[in-house]
């Protein structure tokens, strides 16, 4: 024990109390620690994060004001600054560990809560550190998302060490979701609760039941997890989206409000509060929800554009259109540097203004949002297209409404559901629409460059693809399309740097794309493979 | 239940919350000012009464609080899987000084590889207790074990003493609803240590705890059964 070191490890503590900061930096810089950073909040416990690698992390869940310790943790994992190497240890005041203890979706590597010995602390942090030694090679496949090796991983640490299997069971079988296995998983989840109900495997194969499209099935394990860990968060939010597909609204809003009295501190939660109070119109409820989402995801990569124009939407529903329009100048100047953000606050004030019977200020809100379109040429999103869209024909601008529409369609014209929406509006404004005519110049480029792949022409399907990804960048089919054509390339011509990048950018533009999943599955593989490989090579 | 009454426990319970967080501090407190060997010889036997009756407060906080939340139905046992070799040594390390105090030995009869499923805080915090009286009542030796007997995991602590009086063993700790408390942190300790044992069930069976006089040479032997 006398060898044992911390010495050169990087340390982050995080702690809103500075006596409490001292104590764990003096404790730790007996153990040798001499590279230690501290942070006394959430916000820059995040910042300090995502800017420096560390080896160990203190967090107190208890931060004051702002984001709590298990904010923490989301944020920099879902942004992916947390490698799965760093040992993320939880500190908790005995009471809030009921709270946090549960099962939450994001788990740190440890808990310790308070008070703490010196030699405990360093016990938990040395089994830690051997644990995550152990396990370098599986850590850089998690970190590359590189599934399929990971799994072979996850099974040697199930076979060898019986002190983690149950970690790597349940790691294996959220990896084989992700990799659409969907047999293999229920079969490994069945076989831990033969000798035991566990929670995790009863909402994995709920998961499973879910994403196989059996929603009656899934709601029944869903329940069930809830009724015997009430703890069990996620379990509420698949519950909810669950009862949504079944087109219970209702109990779906129950059954998340469920979720936020337990915890209520998530932005994601929130939002989706929001948006289905929305589709219940049960406004009131709905502008709670969006002034939450706003208030929490405060300095936060979590916040979108889309919680401003949304809240602002719902106050003119409930009467304040004067506090809408402040929301829409706070997002206009919030999001500065985004144009499309610009635009959205452009077309929710016209609407505002609108509903308030000043056609003039409408006009004028409509003009903006025209100019931030046709100078920034900016690419977006379903929503804001066809906010705009709506907008535009209201207004009279049918030119510039075909030009967003034209994007629209290039960018999606596999969207049959889409498409019809935009039909509906150019209907009801009574002008005619060439929408048919996108779609079909975009599926011939698509479905040309797919035969010129076919027979090997490799060249010339590239250029089609590039040309379609011109005026629709974001659509899902070209780039998988694109993708498999660069990977084709670099297999055929070998290594190219510039071509490995552009194969990332258009793999990354459809990823969560439920109907291209299988495929963008075996592209990524691929594409790893050739990174892995390539990487072998130069050590 | 009155509003009154409810207000009461919840006072009590956010009250003790605050007296643990003082008593963290003082306990820190004591451990920096033992390091800095800055006391004189005679002081340092004072320092460690500090940190045992402050070690044994802390305890009876947590025990309270616990069965606060479990009784308003508020603490949903959070099952999970831990390694036992591990726990036994990190409740070791937690009475690292009253073992040194007390010059006794600590013997730990356990796989290392040997993992169960049972929810740590509520089961360390048991442990911890049982094993800290024990080191009152052990002339030399302690043992902590753990395995797995049927389908139970079975931990026990046996020490070396005189073991438990007479009036003590032959209730069912279980059913001692009307425990006699005049026993002090013993009763309360075994009272909280079968609430939790209850707690955790699985494939229709619950955990129990039992006492008796079969530890180290007829000293006292705690176990607790875990489905």
């Amino acid at each position: 024990m006398a060898l044992w070191s911390l010495k050169g490890k990087k340390i982050l503590i995080v702690d809103d109390f500075a006596e409490m900061r001292t104590t764990l930096r003096d404790m730790l810089a007996s153990y040798g620690a001499n590279d230690i950073s501290m942070a006394s909040n959430g916000e820059d416990a995040v910042d300090t994060i995502c800017h420096h690698d560390f080896d160990i992390i203190l967090c107190d869940y208890n931060l004051g004001d702002g984001k709590d310790g298990q904010q923490v943790l989301e944020e920099v994992k879902i942004r992916g600054e947390l490698p799965y190497s760093t040992v993320f240890i939880m500190v908790t005041a005995e009471s809030t560990s009921f709270m946090v203890m549960g099962a939450l979706e994001h788990q740190p590597d440890d808990y310790l809560s308070k008070p703490f010995t010196k030699s405990v602390v360093q016990s938990r942090i040395k089994k830690l550190l051997d644990k995550k030694g152990s396990l370098k090679k599986l850590a850089h496949a998690l970190d590359q998302n590189n599934n399929s090796v990971a799994i072979k991983l996850c099974d040697e640490e199930i076979n060898n060490s019986p002190r983690y299997r149950n970690e790597f069971q349940k790691l294996k079988s959220e990896l084989l979701i992700k990799e659409q296995k969907y047999d293999e998983a229920k079969k490994l989840c069945k076989e831990v609760s033969t000798e035991r109900n566990l929670a995790w495997a009863k909402f994995n194969l709920g998961k499973i039941q879910y994403l196989q499209h059996e929603y009656n099935d899934a709601k029944k394990l869903f329940k069930e997890v809830i009724k015997d860990s009430p703890n069990y968060i996620s379990a509420y939010d698949w519950l909810a989206k669950t009862q949504k597909q079944l087109d219970e609204v209702e109990e779906a809003q129950a059954t998340i409000e469920m979720a936020i009295e337990k915890s209520s501190k998530s932005v994601e939660r929130q939002r989706y509060l929001g948006d289905i109070a929305d589709q219940n119109r049960d406004y009131e409820t709905a502008e709670r929800a969006r002034k939450k989402t706003l208030r929490m995801g405060k300095n936060s990569i979590l916040r979108q554009a889309r919680d401003y124009t949304k809240l602002a939407d719902v106050l003119v529903i409930n009467g304040d259109p004067k506090e809408a329009l402040r929301m829409a100048d706070k997002l206009n100047y919030e999001f500065k540097t985004a144009p499309e953000a610009k635009l959205s606050a452009a077309v929710t004030k016209s609407n505002i203004y609108t509903a308030m019977g000043n056609e003039s200020q409408s006009q004028l809100a409509v003009q903006e949002a025209k100019k931030i379109f046709s100078k920034s040429q900016c690419q977006l999103d379903e929503d804001s297209a066809m906010n705009l869209t709506k907008a535009l024909l209201a207004h009279g601008d049918i030119e510039t409404a075909n030009k967003v529409v034209t994007q629209l369609v290039a960018n999606n014209h596999d969207n049959q559901e889409l498409l019809e929406q935009v039909s509906n509006l150019y209907e009801k404004s009574g002008v005619e629409q060439n929408i048919n005519e996108i779609r079909k110049e975009i599926t011939a480029i698509n479905n040309n460059g797919v035969k010129l792949l076919e027979t090997g022409k490799i060249d010339e399907s590239i250029e089609l693809f590039e040309q379609a990804l011109e005026s629709g960048p974001n659509n899902q089919v070209i780039n998988i399309n694109c993708a498999q054509a660069y990977l084709m390339m670099v297999i055929s011509n070998g290594i190219d740097n510039d071509l490995l990048e552009k194969i990332r950018t258009c793999l990354d533009k459809t990823q969560g794309n439920d109907k291209l999943q299988t495929r963008y599955m075996k592209l990524n593989s691929a594409y790893w493979q050739i990174i892995n490989n390539l990487a072998a090579k130069k050590t | 239940m009155n509003s009154n009454n409810i207000e009461l426990s919840t006072i009590m319970s956010s009250a003790i919350h605050d007296m643990k967080n003082s008593l963290g501090i003082i306990l820190n407190t004591i451990d920096t000012l033992s390091e800095n060997n800055s006391l004189s010889s005679n002081n340092t036997g004072s320092l460690d009464l500090l940190r045992q009756e402050g070690k044994k407060l802390n305890n009876n906080f947590i025990q309270l609080l616990s069965l606060y939340r479990i009784k308003n139905q508020q603490y949903h046992a959070n099952i999970d899987n831990h390694n036992l070799y591990d726990c036994l040594e990190e409740i070791a390390l937690e009475n690292e000084c009253i073992l040194t105090q007390y010059n006794l030995d600590l013997t730990i009869a356990c796989d290392e590889e040997l993992n169960w499923f049972f929810d740590r805080a509520l089961i360390l915090g048991i442990l911890n207790t049982i094993l800290n009286n024990a080191c009152r009542y052990a002339c030399k030796h302690i043992t902590l074990s753990a395995n797995i007997s049927e389908t139970y995991l079975v931990i026990s602590i046996m020490d070396d003493g005189k073991g438990y009086p007479e009036e003590m063993l032959s209730n069912d700790v279980a059913q001692q609803r009307d425990i006699d408390f005049h026993n002090g942190n013993t009763g309360l300790g075994l009272y909280f240590a079968s609430v939790v044992a209850q707690l955790h069930q699985n494939k229709n069976k619950a955990g129990h705890v039992e006492i008796s006089n079969a530890g180290i040479e007829g000293g006292g032997k705690f176990t607790i059964f875990l489905p």
